[in-house]
């Protein structure tokens, strides 16, 4: 893959990847400092990347990992997380924003990866290096889960 | 919930977020032929293939006015290197760490001396701590044990982020002194493991994917390929325990800790659990290794040996 079409594949799921990292580490400085991580990791590995058609879930699946990679420097050095209130959405999406971060990584992942960045759950599975159905089994308790939580708030 | 309310949920793209994609992707050359000079330069013998080595757990354990050791020299002696057919097969290569002598200095900070017989540039793979143990068992964070390699190094960055503070880089320094502060610990818990990698271990380490030589005392999770993940449980000579993870590729991780706070609820637990842990049939590989033929590489099991008595080694030889 060279360089050109390197660049052309990141940018084209340059959203989606603000989107996986906002939601894993919920402010835009470390956002954009996952997503750059993200990109030279990817570029150095782009030869072990035999199947080309499937870059954008592997560049997912990178950025996940460093997303987990800051989340635990953060815990391990105590820091307190710096949350953006800015540039939410109207209601109801800032409940349902709320609502999908009060979920337990574990569902709030695939739960992004399956509603906000519209992937399929196979390659859900494939970027969360998970069981199809361990991937079908997440979002039917996360949607569970989301339907109690937003009930809760809306009574 | 209206369909597709999902995606209107996250905050629109910010500017600067596009100017930082393209910035990342206007250098990536530039990084990639950086790492790949600095790791070029590192003299890694192709034909002397690779090593592995050592390991140094010892404890010391001060109180007052703590009759210590001259001098503690822990060589790869007690360690038996036993390849797997998982892992770049290794050929030993000791690297000596030699911890000098204990004092107090003037403005009274604790302070050793230490070497290594690793040559300034050499390339390692580095997993290694010396923590100061306090008596209220409290360890000082953010401590980055010695300071054997250069922490600025992008590649120690890109699998620095575990637990151990374990990356790869270059060593910039034979000798050194190292300092706790203004306070006296009761006990100091050193693990050290030097690595000295193949190019191509050292090259995947740097990309996140470390493949590495099993040894006794490592507890492995996976087969040793890039998925894998080791945890050590060490005793600390304070008589605390603690169960840490270390290299491997990050994807286990989350289901490791998930692990550990099903079963245990903390992280602290001791050797013998974690061994009786193991021993439990199918209990890691439901909680650890969802997606992971983990019955396959049960055979990594046979390099567990008694932890306890690893951690006691630089011990007994203090004593």
């Amino acid at each position: 893959m060279d360089r050109t079409d390197f660049t052309s594949r990141v940018l084209a799921c340059e959203r989606r990847m603000y989107a996986m990292a906002y939601c894993m580490l919920h402010n835009s400085a470390d956002c954009q400092d996952a997503v750059q991580e993200a990109i030279f990791s990817a570029w150095r590995s782009r030869e072990r990347l035999r199947d080309a058609s499937v870059f954008d879930a592997w560049l997912m699946q990178i950025l996940v990992n460093v997303c987990r990679d800051i989340l635990r420097r953060r815990k391990r050095r105590g820091e307190v997380e710096l949350s953006e209130s800015v540039a939410l959405p109207e209601s109801p999406d800032v409940q349902l924003y709320a609502a999908v971060r009060r979920l337990d990584e574990r569902l709030r992942l695939p739960v992004v990866l399956r509603y906000v960045n519209g992937y399929s759950s196979q390659e859900v599975a494939r970027i969360l290096r998970l069981p199809y159905r361990s991937v079908l089994k997440r979002l039917r308790q996360a949607r569970e889960a989301l339907k109690e939580d937003l009930w809760e708030v809306k009574e | 919930m209206k369909r597709n309310c999902f995606s209107e949920m996250i905050p629109p793209v910010p500017e600067d977020f596009h100017a930082s994609v393209q910035d990342a992707l206007n250098r990536m050359e530039s990084v990639e032929k950086h790492r790949r000079s600095k790791a070029g330069g590192m003299r890694m013998a192709a034909a002397a293939a690779a090593a592995l080595v050592l390991v140094i757990g010892l404890a010391a354990v001060l109180r007052a006015r703590p009759a210590v050791p001259d001098r503690v020299t822990v060589t790869s002696e007690n360690v038996t290197v036993r390849p797997t057919g998982a892992v770049i097969e290794l050929t030993e290569e000791p690297v000596t760490v030699e911890i000098g002598e204990w004092r107090v200095s003037d403005d009274g900070n604790m302070e050793l001396d230490w070497s290594i017989s690793a040559v300034e540039g050499d390339a390692l793979l580095f997993c290694g701590e010396a923590k100061p143990v306090f008596e209220n068992g409290a360890q000082l964070e953010g401590f980055e044990g010695f300071s054997l390699m250069d922490t600025t190094d992008p590649d120690y960055l890109q699998i620095g982020g575990n637990l151990l503070g374990a990356g790869n880089g270059t060593v910039i320094q034979r000798t050194g002194r190292s300092s706790w502060f203004d306070k006296m610990p009761t006990a100091l818990a050193i693990h050290f493991d030097v690595y000295r990698p193949t190019q191509e271990a050292f090259e995947h380490s740097a990309l996140g994917e470390e493949t590495f030589q099993l040894r006794p005392g490592w507890i492995v999770y996976g087969d040793g390929d890039a998925d894998s993940r080791f945890a050590m449980p060490i005793d600390w000579h304070d008589g605390s325990h603690e169960f840490k993870t270390c290299f491997g590729s990050k994807l286990v991780t989350d289901q490791l800790y998930a692990f550990m706070d099903a079963r245990f609820d903390r992280e602290l637990i001791t050797g013998g659990e974690a061994l009786e842990l193991l021993q439990e049939d199918g209990a890691m590989r439901t909680a650890l290794l969802e997606g992971y033929d983990f019955a396959e590489h049960v055979k990594s099991f046979d390099f567990i040996v008694d932890l306890t008595e690893r951690s006691g080694v630089g011990a007994d030889e203090i004593e």
